[in-house]
């Protein structure tokens, strides 16, 4: 500390120490409240308290994900089973035409017409 | 027998956390309001300084550095506090410390000085002198409190002390002009 340090040292470490205040009492318990609602709010935290405390902005925000999702899952579902339900009761015009066997479509083979129009690659 | 509580305080002992609040209660408010010049401001700077301290005393490592994070959480309450309220605290500052509670017993004269010249400054440069001179810390426990090198806290000390003087001399000067025979 040089000599002009002392000087303010001389003038300010009293007048600080005299005018400082001492804490109210109801700020104390204030403090001891406050520490104890938090307290008990911290060891009861499981994850259906931590749901109740939320806001009601992020409860209305998470209603409202949820139910356009249900609302999207179910129109999806819905239109699955709309199209095999509709498949089944179609009659399959592929039988009805005589076409297909079950396993599958025949195999056709390329008649000579077909053949002849074809193009003929030349080297 | 300190260490013992702050050990005890940091794993949650309810009773060990008042006893600390007990012994650095006044501290931190005196502190807080010579920083601010609020009681209420200060108030809520201790508030959130021992709520803090509280919450975060678990992560605490080292229980030798317990004095000096409290002054880091104090100062940085205070300032968040300061900045938070950005209020005149010229015109709260008689009002605060001439309230009872205050020493009047000084001369009116040094006091009335002393206080202009802490008006003068910003509350980073009032912080830096109210750990200095009324929590008596050292240089490095400053530099400690505000979590910055050895060096920038010895300039801003410097620097604060510097405001202060300057404050303080003109103040001389000018009442040394109004005693002036005209």
């Amino acid at each position: 500390m040089t000599e002009r340090d002392d000087d303010l040292d001389i003038v300010l470490r009293p007048w600080m120490h005299q005018h400082a205040p001492d804490a109210p009492s109801d700020l104390v318990l204030r403090i001891y409240g406050e520490i104890e609602t938090m307290s008990e709010r911290a060891p009861t935290r499981s994850w259906l308290s931590r749901f109740a405390a939320w806001p009601v902005g992020a409860w209305a925000a998470t209603i409202a994900v949820v139910a356009i999702l249900a609302v999207a899952g179910g129109l999806f579902l819905t239109n699955i089973v709309r199209r095999s339900y509709s498949r089944r009761r179609r009659p399959d015009r592929r039988l009805e035409l005589g076409g297909w066997p079950a396993g599958g479509q025949p195999l056709q083979l390329p008649s000579a017409s077909d053949r002849a129009d074809r193009p003929v690659l030349r080297r | 027998m300190r260490h013992r509580v702050i050990e005890e305080a940091r794993g949650g002992d309810r009773r060990a956390f008042e006893r600390l609040v007990g012994e650095v209660v006044d501290r931190l408010y005196g502190a807080a309001v010579l920083i601010l010049h609020d009681r209420t401001a200060a108030e809520d700077a201790v508030q959130e300084a021992l709520i803090r301290m509280w919450r975060d005393m678990p992560k605490l490592r080292d229980p030798e550095r317990f004095d000096a994070w409290l002054h880091q959480l104090l100062v940085r309450a205070c300032l968040h506090t300061a900045k938070r309220n950005r209020r005149p605290t010229v015109a709260i500052g008689d009002r605060v410390l001439t309230d009872d509670g205050f020493n009047l017993e000084a001369s009116v004269a040094q006091r009335d000085a002393v206080l202009r010249g802490l008006r003068h400054l910003s509350a980073n440069e009032r912080s830096v002198l109210v750990m200095r001179y009324y929590l008596d810390l050292s240089v490095p426990q400053m530099a400690d409190a505000l979590d910055v090198p050895v060096g920038t806290a010895k300039s801003r000390l410097h620097h604060a002390q510097r405001a202060m003087r300057a404050a303080l001399d003109a103040d001389g000067r000018a009442i040394a002009i109004e005693g002036e025979p005209a």
